[in-house]
């Protein structure tokens, strides 16, 4: 079957489950508050009349939120600017929509751990930032951190696994030793161990040291596939056929080996989720002003015996985000393999 | 057998010298060396230069790094793990004084988790769908989604803050000492119960999917129809024949949980300040205690590699098939 077809199929049975169903539409719920959270959360408008002029600053900000976007186009004027009072301006509008939590993630202000109230929603915390600007927020971190490290485990442990199980013998003892020795140590362990001799530990650090010890399991079932079909029959053809090693690796046998990974992976970015969330909770993760799950979980324990109200939205939001992944695992993983449906019906 | 469990056992030893390998890389690989860090910590600021040179020539740090290595093994295999940079005591003594506190978490975690999580699967099990399997099954799998340490802070505000009925922290309360027995009893069974709480649950949602899935695929097999059809009590078929091919798979994979409780224990025993291992380990790494990282990476890491072993042992023991392999 071309894996085109497969693909197809794969998708036709993950359809059918309602958990696959209701994953996606959460996962992608998740990603549209990602992509729009200048509109959502923002003291900017979305679109407002001042001093006769239209100004789009909102909006302006949701292109550059696009990865290198922000390097060409500039904030919009005067409104970017860091001097001017965005919220003021607003106010002296005569036409502007603002955005719908109309506070900066990261401003300061005197109303210091508020509870929920029609001003802040979710109330305020320590210093009097917003939390419900901080959850959105965040969930661009720890949606960044999720897909990035477990992207930075899937190229090690496809390329890794793959060469283990195609090239078999030493190479393949060594690299399987490493995994099982790496594999006795907790994660928590390994990215601790590491994490504490960073002397500046920012995102790209987190997303690095979690990628780089979490590949084993991928690593790991790749393998065990590459050897499976190394010696299929398309892929003996393909030999004789005078193509390289590596194109018979990455032409024929890493495509169909691609499946159960893809299932791995969907796990994997759940469990990337609360690792994350758990090392800022430690002080080992995104570096405090920033606003992720785990550092507003971290403010809501210093201060739970005067604001307990601040607890819940971030463990809401690490649990319906790490429930998503979990329901798109599984589903992916009855569609890709559907003996084990029986089991999980 | 015997074969297998020689090849096995065999697989070990390159396994455990990966182990040396990783725990040795990891600290080599920081920047800084332990001489500076164990200058920095205590001590008056402002070292000598000659301080510095004795330290390092404490630790063999102008040796060879092939030789560092070697000496670090060597002293590991004689269980000298050397003196912690944070009080100057001995590491393995640090280590023992905070074992009971972990332990006593793990053994009440495991024990709890079995209790409940073998009589939910077999009852879910036996009644495939009806209301008990759907509503149970669906609370469990929302259980298995939420983290240890989300639960963790759930239950300390809630239970601890907001109806004050249990200690949110700690494992005594103040004035301990002065309890009688029976008081002092009293007060660590409450400060045990959040915390066990939290490790209990995510097994017994594991493990209870675990049971169900597994009996239900013993079920389908030639033999329970056979005992069927000789006219058993279901209860006995349940009970005797199908459980017992369930509780062996689900022994060697408690084993394998081994990594994952332990990792969650260094956020848990931090939130609930308790003082067992997985507290220390993040108070050695926020102190940069070097000898004590070590040795706990290691220590942690080969119990893993014991578990994983008598797992496959175990396993291999009862299902003749694993040997073939």
């Amino acid at each position: 079957m071309s894996p085109a077809g497969y693909a197809a199929l794969v998708w036709r049975r993950f359809r059918k489950r309602r958990q696959g169903r209701a994953g996606l539409a959460v996962l992608i719920v998740l990603l549209l508050i990602v992509l729009l959270r200048p509109v959502l959360a923002s003291p900017l408008p979305v679109v407002c009349k001042y001093d006769g002029q239209w100004h789009f600053p909102g909006l302006v900000e949701v292109v550059r939120s696009v990865p290198l976007v922000s390097q060409v186009v500039g904030p919009s004027r005067p409104f970017g600017l860091p001097s001017f009072d965005a919220r003021a301006a607003a106010e002296k509008s005569t036409f502007a929509i603002k955005a719908l939590i109309p506070y900066d993630p990261l401003a300061y202000s005197d109303a210091v751990l508020e509870p929920p109230s029609r001003a802040h929603w979710l109330g305020t915390d320590d210093v009097g930032r917003d939390v419900a600007a901080r959850l959105i927020h965040g969930a661009g971190i720890s949606l960044g951190v999720g897909f990035g490290a477990m992207g930075v485990a899937a190229v090690v442990g496809l390329l890794l696994g793959a060469w283990a199980g195609y090239a078999r013998g030493w190479t393949d003892a060594v690299i399987c030793r490493v995994i099982e020795a790496m594999m006795c140590f907790p994660a928590f362990f390994l990215i601790l161990s590491v994490m504490v001799w960073v002397d500046e530990p920012g995102i790209g650090h987190v997303i690095i040291v979690i990628g780089v010890t979490g590949w084993t399991p991928i690593a790991r079932l790749t393998r065990g596939e590459i050897l499976r079909l190394r010696d299929s029959e398309f892929a003996v053809a393909s030999r004789a056929l005078g193509a390289t090693p590596r194109r018979v690796v990455f032409r024929h046998l890493l495509p169909n080996a691609l499946a159960p990974a893809v299932v791995t992976i969907t796990f994997g970015i759940a469990h990337v989720v609360l690792l994350e969330a758990g090392l800022s909770w430690l002080g080992f993760g995104a570096p405090p002003p920033s606003p992720s799950w785990g550092n507003m979980l971290r403010s809501a324990y210093d201060h739970m015996l005067t604001a307990p109200h601040l607890v819940y939205p971030p463990c809401i939001a690490i649990f319906v985000t790490v429930l998503t992944y979990n329901w798109i695992g599984d589903a992916l993983r009855d569609a890709v393999d559907p003996r084990t449906g029986i089991a999980h019906a | 057998m015997v074969r297998y469990a020689a090849k096995r056992i065999g697989l070990v030893v390159p396994t455990l010298l990966g182990i040396t390998l990783v725990t040795f890389a990891m600290i080599r690989l920081a920047p800084g060396d332990p001489a500076m860090a164990a200058m920095s910590r205590g001590g008056p600021a402002g070292m000598s230069a000659q301080t510095y040179a004795r330290l390092r020539d404490h630790y063999g740090l102008d040796e060879p790094v092939w030789r560092q290595y070697l000496l670090w093994v060597g002293q590991v295999a004689r269980l000298d793990f050397g003196r912690s940079f944070h009080d100057g005591r001995k590491v393995t003594d640090r280590i023992a004084e905070r074992l009971p506190a972990t332990l006593s978490l793990a053994g009440g975690a495991v024990f709890l988790s079995l209790a409940l999580s073998i009589p939910i699967g077999l009852r879910s099990a036996r009644r495939r769908d009806g209301p008990f399997d759907t509503v149970i099954g669906t609370i469990l799998y929302a259980l298995y989604s939420v983290p240890r340490y989300v639960m963790a802070m759930i239950l300390i505000v809630i239970v601890g803050v907001e109806l004050e009925w249990l200690p949110p922290y700690g494992m005594t309360s103040e004035g301990y000492a002065g309890m009688s027995l029976p008081g002092k009893a009293a007060d660590l069974a409450k400060h045990f119960v959040l915390i066990v709480v939290c490790f209990t649950y995510p097994l017994v949602a594991y493990q209870s999917r675990f049971v169900r899935a597994n009996l239900l695929e013993v079920m389908g097999q030639d033999f329970i129809r056979t005992a069927r059809s000789k006219g058993l009590a279901e209860s006995k078929v349940v009970g005797k024949h199908a459980m017992r091919n369930t509780l062996i798979p689900l022994i060697t994979m408690m084993a394998l949980l081994v990594p994952s409780v332990l990792g969650g224990s260094v956020i848990l025993e931090t939130m609930f300040d308790w003082p067992g291992i997985g507290q220390l380990f993040f108070q050695a790494m926020t102190q940069r205690d070097y000898p004590t990282v070590m040795a706990l990476s290691v220590i942690t890491a080969v119990v893993v590699l014991l578990c994983t072993l008598l797992a496959d042992l175990a396993y291999a023991l009862v299902d003749p098939r694993v040997r073939y392999d």
